[in-house]
């Protein structure tokens, strides 16, 4: 699992320094949500777990995570309703591996 | 040309602002419906952006109080996720001019902006 800044780096025109503070953005604020996602998941509270995961996916857009905004998607479809406990554990725990990963890497790409 | 970007992510927020300050554009960028609801009484912009997924006051409900609360004629354009047809048809319906998907494309949002406001 890696990063790709394609998109971002469209958006940013060349300009490296926004690149950096949106790639800081993500580093600092992807943790929290994982946690809540992690915890409401586990407690089993899908309209929670729905709106952190609609929350948190855009940024998985611009860090060029697709496979893991695919398993985003996935378990924001699968807590409309009232999910299998274990897959939807899964999702979120696959998710928070992925960004785990890239986190580390940005952060030592980045010097962040 | 001043324009006002009212979008609840923050990532997404940052990019637009980004995007349309080096397009030229004044921009006053927002986190929800009810500061967007205070910019748009406070002064004048030439176009709304605005995300339709919100939580308070959504986006619905910020082009149903510029067009029939405020009688503003401005151009107004949708943020929105892909497959969301139902709340796009609802908006159009509201008043809202034009929409771009998100993730958004740069060159597109571009070209719609620029052409509400010729």
């Amino acid at each position: 699992m890696n990063y790709n800044l394609s998109y971002l780096r469209e958006i940013s025109g060349g300009d490296e320094l926004f690149v950096k503070n949106i790639v800081t953005e993500f580093v600092t604020n992807a943790p929290r949500f994982l946690g809540q996602i992690n915890m409401a998941t586990a407690k089993a509270d899908w309209p929670l777990v729905r709106s952190l995961v609609h929350q948190f996916a855009p940024q998985l857009d611009f860090i060029g995570m697709n496979e893991t905004r695919f398993l985003a998607d996935q378990l924001e479809d699968l807590s409309k309703n009232t999910p299998d406990q274990d897959l939807a554990s899964e999702l979120a725990a696959r998710i928070f591996a992925d960004c785990k990963l890239v986190i580390e890497n940005l952060k030592s790409d980045f010097q962040i | 040309m001043k324009i006002l970007v009212c979008e609840d992510d923050a990532m997404t927020l940052m990019a637009l602002n980004h995007r349309l300050l080096q397009e030229g554009y004044e921009v006053v960028a927002v986190h929800d419906g009810a500061e967007a609801k205070q910019k748009l009484a406070e002064s004048q912009f030439d176009l709304l952006l605005t995300d339709l997924h919100m939580p308070l006051i959504d986006g619905l409900e910020l082009i149903r109080h510029v067009r029939n609360d405020l009688k503003l004629t401005i151009p107004i354009v949708m943020l929105t996720r892909i497959g969301a047809e139902d709340i796009v048809m609802k908006a159009f319906e509201l008043g809202a001019d034009d929409y771009v998907t998100k993730p958004f494309s740069p060159n597109e949002l571009s070209i719609r902006i620029k052409r509400l406001l010729k």
